[in-house]
């Protein structure tokens, strides 16, 4: 199980020494999850929203100077224990171009103890990647996939994935995907990804959570986040229903807008609980629309003002 | 799942080993193997054309090195710092500082896996030439059907440490500017700057400031620079070490040039280990460091320039210098406040290195100007002490009858109580910024026979002053020390009333 309790990190410009939480770049503020083990969790989020930043906490890339991350109970910084049970695919694959598939291979083996060479076979032949061919000249998507299978290969307990799809084709992208949850579900592994793609998240991961601006808005199961928001349109001929009316029915309101006779609002709370809200507001027809993740995600945001300058300038 | 329930063991202890680190270390080293292949390529040259060269294994020839196997060899010292850069790459590269802050090893152990990992690439090439070249000069040697000479064996020895030890310093100074910046750039230009400063300060400043304040101006005699015996040999570490007169001097200087190199190299854990990936991307994690390095390359441009032609163009050397760095470091934007900051930093060390000039101005070199070959290993002395001004007008020429050590003694106490006071009285800055018409001057040297009396602890005593044993019948130094012009007046006047001396354009010696 990996625990984060109340972590923050801040960027500062003065180099090595303590951090004084004050003066610099607050990247995360007082977040708090916890990811339990065998499943798989995505983390949603606005660019700069720190998505990157936790992952690398959460693999000791980062120290935490606040708060605290733990793999298994065990703090993860500087700590090969801890370690040794994370494996870390972040965004780029740069670093990786002066390898081979093979050489990449045997590099991490002599890391990580747990590193099969059974698993790696088995998924380089599975993706007809060349073994002894240097990796600069992998395109994109092929240095991806090296990288899942190197990662997977290494036989760790948790997978961070940091926008790792990325650069691969719908149907490498479908096929990787396969691959990855086969070999965790062998494995009752836990996978962390971290995506801006909302209907991969929606379709991969039975966990997430939503980070703007360094600060955790919602971190649940997936179908308990959906179930947490709808969009209701009510219409009324003698005009339409009112924000205040809304309120006064005890609906909390994220948007809204009206057009002639209908509104239509975006609120928070269960489908039972909405529908009988609505029932005590005075309209000729109501109707509830559950909402997907990816409309919770713009409507959150929305409603933290993220986009809406570049809305209206636009 | 057997593998995965052993992973989860709880909070199992973990020891840092030798083995990981060999692992790590020989992981890494398949990552730079081309570093290893360039490096030895460069070094297997050199060796082989000192191999091949014909004076090089002949006994009883002269031996000569060959210049194109000392150029290559160069190269492959210069390799050590790509070598350095790209070993510990993941202090200013944020991609492989992520891949390699999280794997499972400690930080102390990735950090020792690089130091072998160097040995691998840098320093074993090195050894595997020594050895081919030498058992290759053997060969030819035994065909040539000379004998082995220990002069050539030594030989052979003295290029090995010196480019072992060349290597090693190349490699300390850039891992600790790798551990201590966070970007490649200036890992790079402050490994030179570090360079630079190891090389010039400690020698410019003791000649250069310590050497003209005490009068011993550019005294190998006093401080042994270049000959490997003095009382204080500055160019221990550093490339300097290469222009010994002798090959034993050499080994014994590259030997302790490596021990400093390899501390430095050690030492850098401590930065090392306390960055994370948040310093990777800017150019200095360690300020302090980075405040060093300033402060030490003005100090070195200011000894360079401060006694030679006048501390004014070390300034502005040194200011401008201090100010283009500061905006190449400076990643942010530059306004009004950054350049008063610099300039006030800037004020602050050129206080600071005046404050210490004018302090060994003052002090006749800390107190170093009354270090002369001690008397009493001498029955009798012979001096010539000129007091006048500095470019040589006026000037008082003075000789010394055939002194007893006790009057010798004598002689020099009551110069360096004048001397004392001239100091005390002199205006520092007109000996800074090159003003010392403006000042009087005493200098003293011994000419003529001297004879030497008794050698009872030859090795402490002489070797301090003379070094060799060859030397100590023969006392020769020259100390010229700027004064107040009144008390070099009055030193010549209380000199005139000491029967000690005559004045040769109007005295007939006793």
């Amino acid at each position: 199980m990996i625990e984060i309790t109340n972590a923050s990190m801040v960027f500062t410009k003065k180099g090595l020494g303590k951090v004084d939480p004050n003066d610099g770049f607050k990247a995360l503020d007082n977040i708090s999850i916890t990811i339990p083990e065998g499943c798989i969790y995505g983390f949603l989020g606005s660019n700069g929203a720190g998505k990157s930043t936790l992952l690398r906490m959460m693999c000791g890339v980062y120290k935490t100077e606040q708060g605290s991350v733990k793999i298994d109970g065990e703090d993860v910084f500087d700590n090969p224990n801890a370690k040794s049970k994370i494996f870390f695919v972040n965004d780029e694959t740069v670093q990786y171009t002066q390898f081979t598939l093979d050489g990449l291979a045997k590099y991490f083996a002599s890391y990580y103890d747990n590193f099969s060479f059974e698993i790696y076979n088995r998924l380089v032949t599975q993706l007809q990647l060349p073994r002894n061919k240097r990796m600069s000249d992998f395109s994109k998507g092929m240095k991806r996939q090296a990288v899942v299978i190197i990662g997977l290969s290494c036989n760790t307990k948790y997978l961070l994935l940091d926008e790792a799809f990325d650069g691969l084709d719908p149907a490498m992208r479908r096929f990787v995907k396969q691959m990855i949850i086969n070999e965790l579900i062998d494995r009752q592994a836990t996978m962390v990804v971290s995506s801006h793609n909302i209907a991969e998240i929606n379709e991969l991961c039975d966990r997430a959570m939503l980070i703007h601006q360094g600060q955790m808005i919602f971190a649940d199961e997936i179908d308990n986040i959906k179930s947490c928001f709808g969009k209701i349109q009510l219409a009324r001929k003698s005009g339409a229903v009112t924000l205040k009316e809304m309120q006064n029915a005890k609906l909390a309101v994220m948007q809204y807008t009206i057009m002639g006779s209908v509104t239509q609002a975006v609120v928070r709370g269960a489908e039972e609980y909405i529908t009988e809200r609505i029932a005590t507001i005075d309209c000729d027809i109501s109707e509830f629309i559950p909402l997907t993740l990816e409309e919770i995600f713009i409507y959150e945001l929305e409603a933290r003002g993220y986009g809406a300058n570049i809305i209206n300038n636009g | 799942m057997e593998q995965i329930s052993s992973i989860t063991a709880e909070k199992s202890t973990y020891k840092v080993t030798f083995r990981k680190i060999a692992r790590a270390a020989a992981a890494e080293a398949r990552v730079h193997k081309k570093l290893a292949i360039i490096t030895l390529v460069f070094f297997g040259v050199a060796m082989l054309l000192f191999a091949l060269n014909g004076h090089f294994y002949n006994q009883g020839s002269t031996i000569e090195i060959s210049g194109w196997g000392t150029a290559f060899a160069i190269f492959g010292v210069l390799t050590s710092f790509f070598s350095a850069l790209n070993v510990f790459r993941d202090t200013n590269n944020q991609q492989l500082c992520d891949v390699a802050m999280a794997l499972p090893i400690k930080a102390t152990e990735r950090f020792f896996s690089k130091l072998l990992c160097l040995f691998y690439i840098q320093t074993a090439p090195l050894i595997v030439s020594v050895l081919g070249g030498n058992m290759l000069c053997v060969m030819i040697g035994v065909i040539n059907g000379a004998r082995p000479d220990p002069d050539s064996f030594e030989l052979i020895f003295a290029i090995f440490f010196a480019l072992f030890a060349g290597s090693m310093f190349i490699m300390s100074i850039t891992v600790l500017s790798a551990c201590c910046c966070g970007a490649i750039a200036e890992s790079a230009y402050f490994s030179m700057i570090l360079g630079f400063i190891i090389n010039c300060l400690p020698q410019f400043f003791v000649n250069n400031v310590i050497g003209t304040s005490s009068g011993f101006y550019n005294s190998s005699w006093l401080f042994g620079l270049f000959d490997g015996w003095g009382s204080i040999d500055v160019t221990y570490w550093g490339f300097l070490y290469m222009f010994q007169d002798s090959n034993g001097a050499v080994i014994a200087h590259a030997a302790v040039g490596s021990v400093i190199s390899l501390a430095v190299m050690m030492l850098s854990i401590f930065i090392y280990k306390k960055r994370d990936a948040r310093t990777v991307g800017t150019p200095i994690a360690s300020k302090v460091f980075f405040e060093l390095i300033m402060a030490g390359s003005c100090a070195s441009i200011f000894s360079i320039a401060i006694m030679s032609s006048g501390f004014g163009w070390g300034l502005l050397v040194a200011g401008v210098a201090y100010v283009i760095i500061n905006i190449i470091v400076s990643r942010a934007k530059i306004n009004g406040f950054s350049f008063l900051k610099w300039i006030g930093k800037f004020v602050l060390t050129t206080a600071v290195f005046l404050g210490i000039t004018v302090i060994s101005i003052k002090t006749g070199g800390f107190g170093y100007y009354k270090t002369r070959p001690d008397m009493k290993y001498y029955d009798q002395a012979l001096f010539t002490i000129t007091i006048g001004n500095y470019y040589g007008d006026n000037n008082t020429r003075l000789y010394t009858n055939e002194l007893t050590t006790e009057q010798a003694e004598e002689l020099l106490k009551i110069c360096d109580r004048h001397i004392q006071k001239g100091v005390a009285h002199v205006n520092p800055f007109d000996i800074m910024f090159d003003s010392s018409w403006n000042t009087g001057m005493v200098l003293i040297s011994p000419h003529g026979s001297l004879e030497y009396r008794s050698k009872p602890s030859p090795s402490f005593q002489f070797d301090r002053n003379w070094g060799a044993d060859g030397y100590v019948y023969q006392l020769a130094y020259s100390q010229r020390i700027n004064i107040d012009y009144s008390d070099s007046q009055a030193l010549l006047r209380e000199l005139k009333q000491l029967d000690y001396v005559y004045n040769p354009a109007t005295d007939d010696p006793r």
